[in-house]
């Protein structure tokens, strides 16, 4: 059972990876909107605030040509 | 006379900026000066790079470092210069302006470089002046009156040896002297001129202070340029000699580099079955070793020929022989509209494409270098040898032909052939009409290339390569093993566990897009997982074929299938597909990392897989047509 | 300018150069006056391991990137210019040597340097 847990986390982790890549507007908000959900719940503190923590990008000018991770 | 003092360096470190001519050797003096506490990244918006990094004075001043392209002028011709001209000035967003600007000149042609330090002067802001290369100059027969000069510029000169450890003293002593304001810079006073004026005041000035302080002696040793040139330049002599080293250079990354490729091939497949034996039966095991192990696998395999090739470029590249190279070559690149530093590139590509796109930095010209990086996957690298081999194998008869050539080294021949035309046909197609494409650049003195620096930028390369492209494969490969794993099989099923996979289905789904070039079901899914690399394929088709994965030679197994089950014509079109497909994440991959955008990637793909497709087609139904 | 002075005036520049080859075969041919009636050298017409001395450079169109560039690596009035090799295909690009830099650069942006007068051939350079 762990097994699948680790490995589909991994996968999400992956896809999450690509996602902000890709297509980092759409990867803001499914950040936030799962912010949102944690936190109604109530549940995972520290993961809420990690996803919430999502800062305005600082002079990077457009995320396709930034050469770290767009933020 | 309006003095400055370097303040706020309480609040934080002061900012230096090193600035000058190219071939002034000014990267050694950073790398003298920084040693390995440097950071390379991009600068915001654009693919130039930037290297930075900090030094720690003698007093104990912490400085941040930054080398800025080397420009001949303030008058950019180049996105490199442009990026310089505007740190310089200050108003280059997102960069804040230097403290502190350190011009380095070469000692040796301060007749040269002399321009571009009048022009930082006009500038007005705080400066300072390095000499480099100072050991050369005793050589040369050439003395310099530091003091006169320092007088006449009304700047701090000090003299410096970039390439020897402890030649950079004078330096930071300077540099102490100004953080800690015991020398107070004075602000240079730049000279109201107009428009006009401004080059002949300059070439005047440089004249005046070229008469006061610098004297020529009798040079005590010929120049080396004069008696290498007449060799390495000469139109016969010269070529002879390059295409020894090109050769030495191609055979070194195609075949010295295979049994380090080998080595390691080995190793991560003896690492993965290792895990493996640890991990119990489950989808983790299947995750790390297939997934994690397998996609890293790749990318550490590449760095045998990487590294090597960078190596010879580097040497190269720093003992001036590189753009003695370009010149010999640019007269044959001009059927592409390309200039001769495109030649490198895309020789390495026929060994693998992405060292070869790597290569491509050495290209100041921005269109010229991505035309290149856009015809380097063309380039037959020789990872598609092992597709070729099999299908050639299974279908092409091993007959001579006129009684010399083989039937099946002429098809081979021409695969490689049709790739370099249609590289040279793309490259005149994006060639823009009427841009007056210049070669204009300076054949720099030869010089022993250094060790260290040499190491320490092979070092960055490699940290680059595995750290960036890294992430990209592994977490591909990761999403690609999910792919072809699940759903499994349910228990009991026949035929190969990939066709039930969600690889398998996108590939049953693709098959109405591909069965007009003649591809069947198992060739699509094969593709799929191909994506990874392109030797994938092989065993990926074996896999289809539901060859056992033990069985060491796929290859040889998959022939007499295929020969039986497919048509002649679906196998030249699977061969003309290969000759352009894009299928290596890898070679996109570091598209993405050289050009630091996805729009080049997505350009790349769509005109590969375009040129596949309609290749694909046209040898399909031409060869449909023909067997009647 | 009479025809049979243009044509005298073509005929004397033949001569014979001890490297290599006649200057007849080096040169492209570019009959080129200024408004005194004077031949005009050009860099790009420079015959191997010649030198002249610069006297400006002329600026091909309105904004040329080319012509300020070599103005700024040293093409400037005065400096003495030596062709020191020709490219194996076609004999393009040149590789030049002015001050004490060595340059690569295409017969088109060559022609842009325009020369006081050229000197004979020095096949063993000095200095």
């Amino acid at each position: 059972m762990l097994q699948w847990v680790i490995t589909g986390g991994v996968v999400l982790v992956c896809i999450g990876f690509w996602l902000k890549k890709l297509m980092p507007r759409v990867y803001a908000t499914v950040c936030w909107q799962l912010a949102n959900q944690l936190k109604r719940w109530g549940v995972l503190p520290r993961l809420q605030k990690r996803l919430e923590r999502r800062p305005v990008s600082t002079g990077c000018g457009s995320c396709r040509s930034c050469d770290r991770n767009c933020h | 006379m309006s003095t400055v003092t370097v303040d706020n360096i309480f609040a934080r470190s002061l900012r230096v900026a090193l600035v000058g001519n190219p071939n002034c050797g000014k990267t050694a003096l950073f790398n003298q000066l920084t040693g390995s506490r440097q950071k390379v990244a991009n600068y915001a918006g654009v693919t130039v790079e930037r290297k930075s990094g900090y030094l720690v004075t003698p007093q104990g001043h912490k400085l941040q470092v930054l080398d800025l392209p080397g420009t001949y002028s303030l008058v950019a011709t180049s996105p490199d210069e442009a990026v310089t001209r505007d740190v310089c000035m200050g108003r280059y967003k997102g960069e804040p302006a230097p403290d502190l600007l350190v011009c380095v000149m070469a000692a040796t042609n301060l007749r040269l470089h002399l321009r571009f330090l009048l022009e930082l002067i006009q500038l007005g802001r705080p400066l300072v002046v390095v000499l480099n290369m100072a050991d050369v100059l005793e050589k040369h027969g050439i003395r310099i009156d530091v003091p006169r000069l320092q007088a006449e510029l009304g700047v701090p000169v000090v003299t410096a040896i970039g390439v020897r450890a402890g030649g950079t003293k004078n330096l930071l002593t300077l540099l102490d002297a100004v953080v800690s304001q015991e020398t107070v810079l004075q602000l240079p006073h730049p000279a109201m001129l107009s428009e006009g004026e401004e080059t002949a005041y300059v070439h005047e000035r440089v004249r005046q202070i070229l008469e006061m302080c610098v004297t020529h002696d009798h040079p005590i040793a010929i120049k080396l340029e004069e008696v290498l040139d007449r060799w390495v330049l000469h139109p016969v002599w010269g070529m002879v000699i390059l295409s020894i080293l090109l050769f030495i250079m191609f055979q070194a990354v195609f075949s010295w580099a295979q049994p380090f490729m080998d080595m390691i091939q080995d190793l991560m497949n003896k690492l993965g079955v290792l895990v493996g034996t640890f991990l119990p039966e489950g989808p983790l095991r299947g995750l790390i070793v297939e997934g994690v192990i397998g996609g890293a696998g790749t990318v550490v395999v590449f760095l045998p020929q990487i590294l090597i090739l960078f190596l010879w470029i580097l040497v190269l590249e720093e003992s001036g022989y590189l753009p003695r190279a370009a010149f010999l070559l640019d007269g044959f690149m001009a059927a592409a509209g390309l200039g001769g530093r495109s030649f490198i590139p895309l020789l390495s590509s026929f060994a693998c494409a992405v060292p070869g796109i790597m290569a491509t930095r050495t290209i100041q010209h921005a269109r010229d270098r991505m035309v290149t990086i856009l015809i380097a996957p063309l380039m037959t690298c020789s990872a598609r040898l092992p597709i070729y081999a099999l299908l050639i194998g299974a279908f092409v008869p091993n007959k001579a032909v006129m009684g010399v050539f083989n039937v099946q080294g002429l098809v081979l021949f021409i695969l490689y052939i049709a790739g370099i035309l249609s590289a040279l046909i793309v490259a005149r197609i994006l060639k823009k009409k009427g841009e007056e494409h210049f070669l204009l650049m300076e054949l720099p003195n030869y010089h022993w290339p250094s060790l260290r620096n040499v190491g320490l930028e092979l070092w960055q390369r490699a940290h680059i390569f595995l750290s960036r492209v890294g992430t990209i494969i592994v977490t591909l490969s990761i999403l690609l093993w999910a792919l072809s794993s699940f759903p499994a099989p349910p228990p009991g099923a026949t035929g190969a566990a990939l066709d039930w996979s969600l690889a398998g289905r996108i590939g049953h789904v693709l098959v109405p897009i591909f069965s007009p070039i003649g591809f069947n079901w198992q060739i699509c899914v094969a593709l799929i997982v191909g994506l990874a690399a392109r030797e994938v394929a092989v065993g990926a088709l074996g896999t289809v074929y539901a060859i056992a994965a033990s069985e060491s030679d796929v290859s040889g197994s998959l022939m007499p299938l295929l020969s039986a089950q497919w048509g002649l014509a679906t196998a030249f079109s699977l061969l003309a597909w290969y000759v352009y497909a894009p299928q290596c994440l890898s070679t996109l991959a570091i598209i993405r990392r050289e050009t630091g955008s996805w729009r080049m990637v997505w350009i790349t793909m769509v005109y590969l897989f375009a040129f596949a497709y309609g290749a694909a087609f046209l040898t399909y139904h031409v060869t449909c047509w023909l067997i009647g | 300018m009479g025809i049979i002075d243009k044509i005298l005036k073509y005929l004397s520049s033949f001569k014979i150069c001890f490297c290599r080859m006649p200057m007849k075969a080096q040169m492209k041919v570019q009959n080129l006056f200024n408004e005194e009636g004077e031949r005009i050298i050009t860099l790009n017409t420079l015959p191997l391991y010649h030198s002249g001395i610069v006297d400006h450079v002329k600026a091909l169109s309105s904004h040329d990137i080319i012509a300020q560039r070599l103005g700024e690596l040293g093409f400037v009035p005065g400096e003495l210019v030596k062709v020191i090799a020709y490219g194996p295909l076609g004999k393009d690009p040149i590789a030049v040597e002015v001050g004490f830099t060595r340059f690569a650069l295409r017969r088109s942006e060559a022609c842009r340097v325009v020369l006081r007068q050229a000197s004979s051939c020095s096949e063993n350079s000095d200095s």
